[in-house]
């Protein structure tokens, strides 16, 4: 990008910015600065939500109108953050203020000065406050829990292996190895669409929210990456045990059922 | 799990925003995606994200999203293995109580089969109307796009095949779980709603001590391990690849015959799993092992029956033989044979209770009661080959089932066997223990010859008098 050509994208900005807040009390020149140290150069102009960053840049210096209108646009973001993390024994009362300290006020520098424009600030806001509430459940949890930061899988193992009871041990062996193998073998994101929805129970339309896909696209996803691992756990099989093609499709498909089991198994080990 | 590559630090909140959004370009996505996959906090932080995000603004397309209601509960934990799927712990803040959540994805049922996705729902919400203190309490049944989900009772406690490994109960302890459980399956089966599924895992044994059945007509009626079960009948011979019970995984285990060859579910095939489940729970020696030898087969051949039989007796030396009886009554591989209903038999296994809590004779006597027992059943079988018809019962104590509870006629051959030791075993009622030394049979040994000449299906001798099929003994129980 040459310089040149960027100042009418930052005035028109700027422009959007102010017309969007005609009240609030932010010049342009200092808007200007704010974006251009937080949007990268190359992001699109129809990218950056520049009315958002107008209030959020207004509130980082502490403009009681704009506080005031944060409150009215955005107060409900953060109190639908905290009801849902209500009666947890996560969150006190004390957390919305907490919250507002953090964005407002924070260590000399207030969180919200780091809004980017990229993307509505609802959603910044949405990942800023669930990401400080979970900073301090860990912090109250203490070390012992520390490492549980999955549901764990305690109570799971007390069933001792269901899914593979019906395999003979010197199968569950072949197993287990082929399946971590599979499960490994897969692409990161097919990982992390899985361990969403069966460790975390999330739905393909909540899938899709995050990765800002169309629900059909995350279940024809996840079909696959089901469907390659059990092809992979079938090669893999069949290379480590002398059985027949048969024998090894005998156990896919009772695997088949049971894939879910198998993954949260692993997804839990791999948390250890 | 992103093989070598370095775990950066957790992208910041602009980052994630970004992701969201859908702006970040191909290479940007793929390093947030590698951090994840290695970052407990970063995948937390986007299942915590997801209701708030599906559930909040609407797309850019406008296209609506629909939760289904899911969104309100909150995954707390994986709690176990549910017919069909995972098992969760979840809170639900309206209400401020924790439920079980089990998720069924409808993929993992026949594929593409919507009328099971349909049929699910219908049952769920049906039993969700049943209230019963022995039903695990179903408190939503709904379905969200891709899956069917039941919110549930939490019941602090276990399954009672875990109960029975970990607490190694009395046969009275086990018997007392599954009085209970009785209760919850006749209330069900007064409401017209059939289990199918009956094992040790469907059935909690709650920290409160009262039991529940749970995972109610979940069960699809063919899951795919049945149709192979059904292919390898024989599978210790044939390949060797599968355990024998364990090729019949799980649910078939416990299937009553008619059920496995496919026929439709119902009380009498509930009643088979039930009593298959007990005859486990009583067998279970706390490691693990719960029945005969491996390669023994199930409960549905005669051979296999003796096997549990003598398994059982090795098991619970005291068991009463009442309670062996009703338990291989209820096995009965032809249904007609079986306790008429849940309600029968849960008489059947109050009357156990009773009548040892009343009468705890000596073990040599006990032995004389069951050869004589014995002896004069096998003379009943032989005087009564006609008895494959249910025969009249003793009236119930208790609510019984819309059936009038006709006289006993007499009935040759039999009429000398309720008046002794049968009805000391089963009818407290009507007997009392000094009954049993006055009728004490002179010789059991010559007892148990006059059985084995009786006929060709010899039961093992031992607590529970008889075990093959349909010998006549259902007859002769008389106070069951």
């Amino acid at each position: 990008m040459v310089c040149k050509m960027v100042d009418p994208k930052w005035e028109e900005l700027a422009r959007r910015g102010k017309a969007a807040w005609p009240d609030l009390d932010l010049d342009s020149a200092a808007f200007i600065e704010h974006l251009r140290e937080r949007v990268p150069e190359e992001t699109l102009a129809e990218h950056v939500q520049a009315e958002d960053l107008f209030l959020a840049c207004a509130c980082s210096h502490g403009d009681e109108a704009a506080l005031r209108a944060f409150e009215e646009a955005h107060g409900g973001v953060l109190e639908a953050v905290v009801r849902r993390f209500r009666g947890l024994g996560v969150v006190d009362d004390d957390i919305q203020q907490l919250l507002r300290i953090k964005l407002f006020v924070g260590q000399g520098r207030p969180k919200i000065a780091q809004y980017s424009g990229v993307g509505p600030l609802s959603n910044w806001l949405r990942v800023t406050a669930v990401r400080l509430v979970l900073d301090k459940r860990r912090e109250s949890r203490g070390r012992q829990e520390h490492e549980a930061e999955m549901p764990s899988f305690s109570r799971f193992v007390a069933e001792a292996d269901p899914e593979l009871t019906f395999l003979k041990s010197n199968y569950q062996q072949a197993f287990r190895e082929a399946f971590a193998e599979a499960v490994a073998a897969l692409t990161s994101r097919d990982r992390n669409l899985l361990r969403q929805q069966v460790v975390w129970a999330r739905s393909i339309d909540q899938i899709g929210a995050i990765y800002h896909l169309h629900r059909s696209t995350v279940a024809r996803q996840l079909a696959r990456a089901r469907q390659t691992l059990l092809e992979t756990t079938r090669a893999s099989l069949a290379s480590r045990l002398e059985i027949t093609a048969e024998e090894v499709n005998s156990i896919i498909r009772m695997i088949q059922s049971r894939l879910d089991l198998s993954l949260v198994r692993i997804f839990k080990e791999q948390d250890k | 799990m992103s093989g070598d590559s370095v775990q950066e630090s957790c992208p910041d909140e602009n980052r994630i925003a970004a992701m969201i959004q859908g702006f970040l370009d191909e290479e940007s996505l793929r390093r947030v995606e590698d951090h994840i996959d290695v970052c407990p906090a970063c995948t937390s932080l986007l299942a915590e994200l997801a209701p708030l995000l599906a559930g909040g603004a609407q797309p850019a397309d406008g296209a609506e999203r629909h939760d289904g209601g899911l969104g309100r509960y909150r995954i707390m934990d994986t709690l176990g293995a549910g017919a069909m799927g995972v098992v969760y712990l979840a809170y639900d803040p309206r209400l401020k109580r924790n439920v079980a959540l089990k998720l069924i994805r409808p993929e993992l049922l026949a594929r593409g089969d919507e009328p099971v996705r349909g049929r699910l729902l219908r049952e769920a919400r049906l039993l969700a109307s049943l209230s019963h203190p022995n039903v695990l309490t179903i408190f939503d049944a709904d379905a969200t796009s891709d899956s069917i989900f039941l919110a549930t009772e939490y019941v602090e406690g276990a399954t009672l095949g875990q109960w029975v490994a970990n607490t190694r109960p009395s046969w009275h302890a086990v018997v007392k779980v599954f009085i209970q459980a009785a209760r919850g399956l006749s209330a069900a089966h007064r409401r017209g709603l059939i289990h199918r599924d009956i094992k040790p895992s469907n059935i909690l044994v709650g920290t409160d001590g009262r039991a529940r059945l749970t995972d109610f007509g979940l069960a699809t009626s063919r899951p795919a391990e049945v149709d192979l079960a059904l292919r390898r009948p024989d599978a210790a011979s044939s390949t060797n690849l599968l355990s024998v019970e364990g090729a019949i995984v799980g649910t078939p285990a416990y299937m009553a015959p008619e059920q496995l060859a496919g026929q439709t579910a119902n009380a009498l095939s509930d009643q088979y799993a039930f009593c298959r489940t007990l005859l486990e729970c009583l067998c279970s020696d706390g490691d693990g092992r719960t029945g005969p030898a491996p390669g023994s087969g199930g409960a549905r051949t005669p051979e296999g029956r003796e096997d549990w039989a003598r398994h059982l007796q090795e098991r619970q030396p005291s068991l009463p033989p009442a309670l062996g009886r009703a338990i291989f009554r209820g096995l009965s591989l032809d249904p007609e044979a079986r306790f008429r209903s849940m309600t029968e038999l849960r008489g059947a296994l109050e009357r156990v209770l009773t009548g040892t809590a009343r009468r705890k004779p000596p073990y040599a006597l006990a032995l004389s009661v069951i050869a004589l027992f014995v002896g004069l059943a096998m003379a009943a079988y032989a005087l009564w080959p006609g008895s494959r018809a249910p025969g009249p019962r003793a009236p119930e104590p208790g609510p019984a089932p819309a059936r009038a509870a006709a006289p006993a006629p007499a009935r040759p051959g039999l009429t000398p066997a309720p008046d002794s030791g049968l009805d000391a075993d089963t009818d407290p009622a009507r007997s009392r223990p000094l009954r049993l030394t006055t009728r004490r049979p002179p010789r059991p040994a010559a007892a148990k010859k006059k059985r084995n000449t009786a006929t060709k299906r010899t039961p093992p001798a031992g607590p529970l008098g008889s075990v093959p099929e349909n010998d006549g003994y259902g007859e002769a129980r008389g106070g069951l």
